[in-house]
């Protein structure tokens, strides 16, 4: 049984501790690094700002748990407003609500870290034995037919039938039940999430787990991380229950791509290149909708079956296609059939609908600051990404009608639907890049913390330490100095894992104080 | 790109729904027949019953009336969660949108009083307008769309099955097993 303190939990009004190192965050990066030190011995505390809600208590509804599970309610946006960015906040992060899709960083990714920010240590085969490694701790494997609904069979009929490359997907599920409801959360822990992996095991090593406690201050003493503050807040009341201060010779941020570099411009923590925010890239998706004539139950069945990669590298297009269910909710936001009957009789049809989700490799135009003490998003969907979103509506409608779709509804803001293939290239090239034209939604932040040799160019260095100060680490997706195209949960794992492995195999230079 | 920051705010709104089962949303004949919400006021609610009216003009489709869902009641809950500077916006974006008839285009009418079919020539106009406007309509389409399929008894005639694991009996797996320690070969 995991065992979280919870504000419940708390009895006094302020709490020191002192720990090896505390780690900030328990998603995709701070889970696996509390897991790989304590079982190597260290004292680990772990602090999640988000609540503790064990997968009984999700409910299959996903406004309920947009509300319960995401950051602001499933309401984060950026500052223009037409860009929602969504994460988990609750203990596990958004590996709790992720698809679970999982993918090693390509290649191709690897060699530009490698070339344009000195990332030559982060090369395939160092990685490789962490990938391996993650992929049997989280019984990733590639979809069996099973696994791939009506929904994700159309994609595939129609990629194929353009000799385009189609391929399952590989998911971290074991013994998958075909809910479809994976962004509310897995109710029977068959999506192998950090609730139920690496969060147990890090605790059975003796990490302590904190939610209802967030960070917020990182603090240093003569040039070296020393530890952290934070505030425990009843999640039902909102009431401070108590101040929180963890001293320790180590700190690990893995609060995501928002809340790390804010949480750093919060504490003073600037780099010298006054990089940290800024490089924001997202992959911003749409969904896009085809009408078949016969059921397709686009809800039902595992969420994500398939993908099309033929446009995956960046001199090719630069983005990919994934087979995405999705209930009436996320039907009814995704495009614009028009206004009361029109509106009405597209959804009357939803289960005939086939429905994929783009993402492109955006570049990092994008920014997170503190304004007035609030968070920032800046991101606008740049004319150099234009191109390549509109390579993806029309590779998405022309494999929907190969796959004998009658209609393409498009994730404009206006009435955009294609009624046959020749329309295609008309209707899309029309689509102009103003703000709020496309419906956008980013399920991957990155970028924030770059991760670099330069410390002109870069927030930390190749190893996730931040260039100025001793002893601070960052282990999340905020290190990506690129967007990498595909689903970065296994790229955060990987990572984190051969952080700590650094961090381990320098221990002398790491842990003096407290031993 | 000009793009008006109240606008931010306004869309936070965009995806999300409401709870609970409590009000109806029949059609009112004025702003006094309908109590005021704990987030939104009485206008407030007389907008959006309008709004509901026009955007799901369920009768004679064979979806769920929307007079049988809590459309308001459900924005009402969602407007809770939200911060008291994005009420503030939304109450903004609500006034811009119910008057923009009389300064915009031929409408020459507040938006709550026009027909129903002035109302659809309206909204689809602002939809293609200026980004600002198609922001505000957006949301404003959302927050009732997301009020309405976010109540389970809009899911039947959609043949949607909703939350399935305790109607199919599945059992959970709990925690995974700790893995064997391994290290991952280091190469630095
Ligand atoms: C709906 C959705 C679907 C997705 N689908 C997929 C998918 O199918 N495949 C895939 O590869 N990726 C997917 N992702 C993305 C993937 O889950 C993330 O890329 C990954 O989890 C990022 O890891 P992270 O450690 O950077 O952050 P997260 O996993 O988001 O964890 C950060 C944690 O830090 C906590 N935190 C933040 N600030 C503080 C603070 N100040 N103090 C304490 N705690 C704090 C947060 O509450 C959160 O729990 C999806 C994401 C979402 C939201």
């Amino acid at each position: 049984m995991l065992k979280v303190i919870q504000a419940k939990d708390i009895k006094s009004s302020e709490l020191n501790l002192k720990a090896d190192v505390v780690i900030v965050g328990s998603g995709a990066g701070g889970a696996v690094m509390a897991y790989e030190l304590a079982a190597a011995g260290k004292q680990v505390v772990l602090l999640e700002a988000g609540p503790y809600v064990p997968s009984s208590q999700f409910n299959e509804k996903f406004p309920d748990m947009l509300e319960t599970l995401y950051q602001d309610h499933g309401g984060q946006v950026t500052k223009q407003g037409d860009l929602l960015v969504l994460q988990g906040r609750c203990l596990g992060g958004s590996t709790v609500v992720n698809g679970c899709v999982t993918f090693r960083v390509p290649d191709f990714i690897l060699e530009k870290w490698g070339a344009e920010y000195g990332l030559t240590n982060l090369t395939p085969e160092t990685l490789s034995p962490y990938f391996e490694k993650i992929e049997r701790n989280l019984s990733i494997h590639t979809n069996q037919p099973h696994e791939i609904n009506q929904n994700s069979r159309k994609l595939e009929q129609g990629a194929k039938a353009l000799g385009w490359s189609v391929k399952p997907l590989q998911r971290n599920t074991k013994d998958c039940a075909l809910t479809g409801h994976c962004l509310s959360g897995c109710k029977t822990d068959r999506k192998q999430s950090m609730l139920v992996t690496y969060l147990p095991w890090a605790s059975h090593y003796g990490a302590q787990i904190y939610s209802d406690c967030l960070v917020t201050e990182i603090l240093t003493d003569s040039g070296r991380a020393s530890g952290i503050k934070a505030q425990v807040t009843d999640p039902q009341s909102g009431e401070k229950v108590a101040d929180m201060t963890v001293k320790a010779d180590l700190v690990v941020v893995s609060a995501g791509a928002i809340q790390t570099p804010l949480l750093f411009l919060r504490s003073q923590l600037g780099s010298q290149n006054d990089s940290i925010g800024k490089n924001f890239a997202c992959h911003p998706s749409t969904m896009i909708v085809a009408e078949f004539e016969k059921d397709i139950y686009t809800w039902r069945g595992a969420m994500l079956g398939v993908y099309m990669d033929e446009f995956e590298h960046p001199d090719k297009g630069g983005f990919v296609l994934e087979g995405g269910g999705a209930g009436p909710m996320e039907i009814g936001m995704s495009t614009e059939p028009g206004t009361g009957k029109s509106y009405l009789e597209f959804m009357s049809n939803a289960k005939n609908y086939a429905s994929c989700i783009s993402l492109i490799h955006d570049h990092n135009v994008g920014q997170v600051s503190l304004k007035d003490g609030q968070k920032q998003i800046d991101y606008e969907l740049s004319d150099d990404d234009f191109p390549a979103m509109k390579l993806a509506f029309k590779a998405a409608a022309k494999i929907y009608f190969k796959a004998g779709a009658k209609r393409v509804f498009l994730p404009t803001v206006d009435k955009r639907i294609v009624e046959s293939e020749d329309e295609i290239d008309n209707k899309i090239d029309g689509i102009e890049n103003t703000p709020f034209a496309i419906r956008m939604v980013s399920y991957h932040p990155q970028g924030t913390m770059r991760m670099g040799t330069d410390p002109g160019r870069s927030v930390t260095n190749e190893y996730g330490e931040h260039h100025g100060v001793n002893g601070l680490f960052v282990a999340d997706a905020s290190l990506f100095p690129t967007s990498i195209i595909v689903n970065p949960q296994e790229s955060v794992y990987a990572i984190s894992n051969y952080i700590a492995d650094y961090i381990l195999a320098n221990e002398e230079k790491y842990f003096t104080r407290l031993n | 790109m000009q793009r008006r920051t109240f606008l931010a705010r306004t869309a936070q709104m965009g995806l999300l729904a409401g709870f609970g089962v409590i009000a109806a949303c029949s059609k009112p004949d004025s702003v006094s027949a309908l109590p005021a919400g704990e987030a939104l006021d009485r206008e407030q609610m007389f907008f959006f019953s309008h709004l509901a009216q026009v955007l799901l003009p369920t009768a004679g489709t064979p979806l769920t009336p929307v007079n049988q869902v809590p459309v308001l009641s459900n924005l009402d809950k969602l407007m809770l969660t939200m911060p008291q500077s994005t009420r503030t916006d939304l109450a903004a974006a609500i006034k811009l949108f119910e008057y923009g008839g009389m300064v915009l285009g031929w409408h020459f009418s507040r938006f709550t009083r026009m027909p129903d079919e002035d109302a659809i020539q309206y909204i689809d106009s602002w939809q293609t307008g200026h980004p600002m406007q198609q922001g505000i309509v957006s949301v404003l389409k959302r927050l009732v769309y997301s009020s309405y399929w976010r109540d389970d008894s809009t899911w039947g005639p959609l043949d949607f099955d909703g939350p399935v694991s305790e109607k199919w009996g599945l059992t959970s797996l709990g925690e995974a097993p700790l893995p064997q320690r391994q290290s991952a070969h280091l190469s630095q």
